[in-house]
């Protein structure tokens, strides 16, 4: 509960980026529709796949930029002087750096829908996008989170993606599967989606944030002192 | 039960003095090292319920970190410590607690949503904590609504920091400068409300620098200078043990012979036209005179010197600087 209380006003400070990324899928459909209204399926699907990219790589940047941000500004006392463990504060900044993201599903959902229905393709690609973007975000923001307690932002974020990434070329474990299929998957829909990647990619994502609560339950916090 | 302040202070002192006072925040040997950096050394302090101890130290002193470390922001290198009944760092022991950070800083939005997040956080229900949240608000002249908290002044953001220790209505208060930023009248404001929080049997902790507000407050002074503890106590005792009496004698003998029986007031502050003049404790000045009469002298003036709060500090801090860097 006290999670969800922090996570309001976390969100509500980066208010502006949340509305511009609302906005930025109906952006590129738009700009693809330019061409003419009936786009073909392969760069209809290559768009879909940009606006996936963009989205992991929104959640990679918030998650490790958030920690730091309240530590320098210090907001972080403000809430951790109250009745809040450490672990619910991070699971609140886990959920500020996700929840971006499923805001930005919304508006991919969206667009894909008309983007894939003008060029005949089936729906059924942009639900499994959705589905996949979700999960590989979670991971993503939990990895963002974990490194953004021992590492500065930039190094956190580019550490998170860049693992990310290496996992899903290789199609190594859970996440890099998942990533992976998102990435390079066909119109044809082949391969199937396989459920035990998500499950595992879930799996690794809480595993990842609870590695991250016990390392941030024992540092000191970085701020100033007299 | 509706007893004066005073009445109920005399009450509670007789009660600490027969049982065993479990102290509000306590400090039991705890030390916090930075590499080569000593940033506190050995810290051990205790603040018992209805009481207001000040924590008085020059920059650098250690205060914040004593008070990050009973927060749980900092971990101690050696030591430990409880607040509220509860080891440091457990979410349980800041349930009852209020803490006002020497540069509060908000979340966007209104006073009162400030205060309401700062509420609920301490799990404090939502049908009494609106209506004391605006209470509260209001008796510290701060608008409830209608302007973004983030664009108050640094005294109005110090205000509404007070506003949010106090709105789970806190056992203990920890107040790191708490009128560094405030005007007259909010000075003297914070100082009555902790006033009343003591006479209400609440603990108040507060680092200050400024020595006439600790004075004015505090029931007891922690001194901490270079991470460690001075001196700790009483304010009248501190003072008494520190008390000064000038003397001026005149007809002393010049010569090592003739201020032999004199050695021990080694510390002569000056001497002009025959007259000497000394500054020592108050308990050497009776055996001064003593020995001024033995040796034929005469006392010209004897009288108590009433020294500052500032003064100690100066002095107290200036000898454990030469001690430690002779």
């Amino acid at each position: 509960m006290k999670t969800f209380l922090l996570v309001r006003p976390l969100l509500w400070m980066n208010r502006w980026l949340l509305l511009l990324l609302l906005l930025w899928p109906y952006a590129m459909a738009t700009l693809l529709l330019i061409g003419g209204l009936n786009p073909a399926p392969e760069d209809v699907l290559s768009v879909l796949k940009q606006e996936c990219m963009y989205g992991i790589a929104l959640v990679g940047f918030n998650g490790a930029a958030l920690l730091a941000n309240e530590q320098r500004s210090r907001r972080i006392i403000t809430v951790l002087a109250r009745a809040v463990s450490r672990a619910e504060y991070l699971l609140a900044l886990l959920l500020a750096a996700w929840v971006p993201l499923a805001l930005y599903v919304v508006g991919f959902a969206v667009s894909a829908c008309l983007l894939v229905r003008l060029a005949g393709a089936p729906l059924d690609v942009v639900w499994r996008l959705v589905l996949l973007l979700l999960v590989a975000g979670l991971w993503v923001a939990s990895l963002s989170i974990c490194f953004s307690v021992f590492l500065p932002s930039i190094l956190g974020s580019l550490a998170s993606l860049g693992i990310t990434s290496v996992l899903a070329y290789f199609s190594v474990g859970g996440p890099g599967r998942v990533t992976a299929c998102m990435m390079r998957m066909p119109l044809t829909l082949t391969p199937p989606l396989d459920a035990v990647d998500i499950l595992l990619t879930l799996a690794a994502s809480a595993a990842v944030f609870a590695a991250a609560s016990v390392v941030f339950a024992r540092r000191d916090l970085n701020l100033s002192t007299d | 039960m509706d007893r004066k302040p005073t009445e109920y202070r005399r009450g509670l002192s007789s009660f600490c003095e027969n049982a065993v006072v479990t102290p509000a925040l306590e400090f039991r040997e705890i030390s916090k090292r930075y590499r080569k950096l000593v940033a506190l050394d050995r810290l051990s302090l205790s603040v018992n319920p209805g009481e207001i101890l000040g924590f008085v130290g020059p920059n650098g002193a250690g205060k914040t970190t004593a008070i990050h470390l009973a927060l749980g922001f900092l971990h101690a290198t050696s030591g430990t410590g409880q607040m509220l009944g509860h080891e440091f760092g457990s979410p349980s022991s800041r349930v009852r607690l209020g803490f006002l950070p020497d540069a509060p800083t908000v979340f966007a939005g209104s006073a009162l949503d400030s205060a309401l997040l700062a509420g609920r956080l301490n799990g404090v229900a939502d049908r009494v904590l609106r209506e004391s949240a605006k209470d509260l608000l209001l008796s510290l002249n701060l608008p409830a609504e209608g302007r973004d908290a983030r664009q108050f002044s640094r005294g109005m953001q110090q205000r509404l920091g007070l506003a949010q220790a106090l709105v789970n209505d806190p056992e203990l208060l920890i107040l790191d400068e708490p009128t560094s930023a405030l005007d007259p009248p909010g000075v003297l404001q914070v100082r009555e409300i902790l006033r009343r929080a003591r006479d209400a049997g609440k603990s108040v902790f507060f680092s200050s620098h400024q020595l006439s507000e600790v004075e004015q407050l505090c029931d007891r002074v922690a001194f901490l200078h270079e991470g460690r503890l001075l001196r700790c106590g009483n304010l009248d005792a501190l003072m008494k043990d520190a008390s000064r009496t000038e003397v001026v004698i005149r007809g002393l003998g010049s010569g090592a012979a003739g201020m032999a029986p004199f050695a021990e007031f080694r510390v002569m502050t000056s001497q002009q036209d025959g007259e000497m003049r000394w500054v020592l404790p108050a308990e050497m000045g009776r055996r001064l005179i003593e020995a001024a009469w033995s040796a034929g002298g005469e006392v010209l003036a004897v009288a108590p010197l009433r020294r500052t709060l500032e003064e100690l500090f100066i002095e107290w801090t200036s000898d454990a600087s030469a001690k430690r860097h002779p």
